[in-house]
């Protein structure tokens, strides 16, 4: 453990690191929600049509 | 070819491509972003001028490179749509921008954490590279608030997708702004004349990543694409049949 913050400019190298992967889980949940998200709304719009059609 | 990018051009053959292919694009993509990581910061020698802190290079020149490879991908596809009238370039346009901006964000907070032990500050304004790239950023967010503020959707694909054309300006400066000008930035390193000046064991991560980071953002504009594609193509029969069959 001890090896891992043992590095040059550790604080720089991980804050990199941390900056990187928080922007990779970021733009992945936002990507599959939004995909998730536009599903469910023209679905509901699909289903809300059809209830309408049948009244 | 053209059959392939004229049937590419078809919402719901492109849709179909994107389910299959995003799985493999996102995996492999994550593999080699993973290898390159662990061999680049724990395997890779230390520079004999920067010692550790090149190590930033495995998640700034990634991000660097994304920037601008989905703004060029955008002002292409700004090209196409506003030539050849392809809606699906403007949802590649759509898919691909906030990604752009998230990238483009990380390469100047990566670059700034870099420059603070090397150049010692964090930012420059006076520097071509940093401040052209910051203006991409500005594109980006631009592009994006244009949009927002165009209720009509034709009127909002043509105005954004001219807007993103005359950006492209940008992207040869951002580039050549190291050679063009004295710059606080590195040279380039990986695409100049006579090969990468990099030894092996330190670039073999680095293509690593850069390959992985691309895998990973093609999923991820995939995904983002189909989404905007099924907006678009909302009371198409072939999507309203899809989604009441559950085919997702």
């Amino acid at each position: 453990m001890m090896e891992f913050f043992a590095m040059d400019y550790a604080f720089y190298v991980y804050s990199s690191l941390l900056a990187f992967l928080s922007v990779i889980i970021i733009c992945t949940k936002d990507a599959f929600r939004h995909l998730s998200k536009t599903l469910g709304h023209i679905k509901n719009t699909i289903h809300q049509m059809e209830s309408d059609n049948e009244t | 070819m053209w059959t392939f990018l004229h049937k590419m051009a078809s919402p719901r053959y492109f849709y179909s491509i994107a389910t299959s292919l995003i799985p493999w694009f996102l995996v492999s993509g994550l593999i080699l972003m993973v290898a390159g990581l662990i061999n680049g910061l724990f395997y890779a020698p230390p520079d004999y001028q920067q010692g550790d802190a090149f190590r930033i290079i495995y998640v700034h020149v990634p991000s660097a490179y994304i920037s601008m490879m989905a703004y060029s991908l955008m002002a292409f596809a700004a090209f196409v749509a506003l030539i050849w009238r392809i809606k699906i370039a403007h949802a590649v346009i759509v898919g691909a921008a906030p990604l752009g901006a998230w990238f483009t964000f990380l390469a100047l907070l990566t670059g700034s954490i870099w420059g603070r032990p090397m150049w010692g500050t964090w930012w420059e304004w006076g520097d071509p590279r940093l401040t052209s790239e910051l203006l991409m950023l500005f594109l980006y967010l631009g592009y994006m608030a244009l949009r927002a503020s165009l209720p009509n959707l034709a009127q909002a694909d043509k105005l954004s997708a001219i807007l993103i054309l005359i950006g492209a300006i940008n992207i040869p400066i951002i580039h050549f702004s190291v050679e063009w000008w004295t710059s606080l930035h590195q040279g380039p390193t990986l695409l100049k004349a006579g090969g990468p000046a990099i030894d092996s064991l330190m670039l073999y991560p680095l293509l690593a990543m850069i390959i992985g980071t691309t895998l990973y953002f093609g999923s991820l504009l995939l995904v983002r694409t189909k989404a905007e594609v099924l907006n678009r193509e909302k009371n198409s029969r072939w999507a309203k049949k899809m989604l009441s069959g559950d085919q997702l």
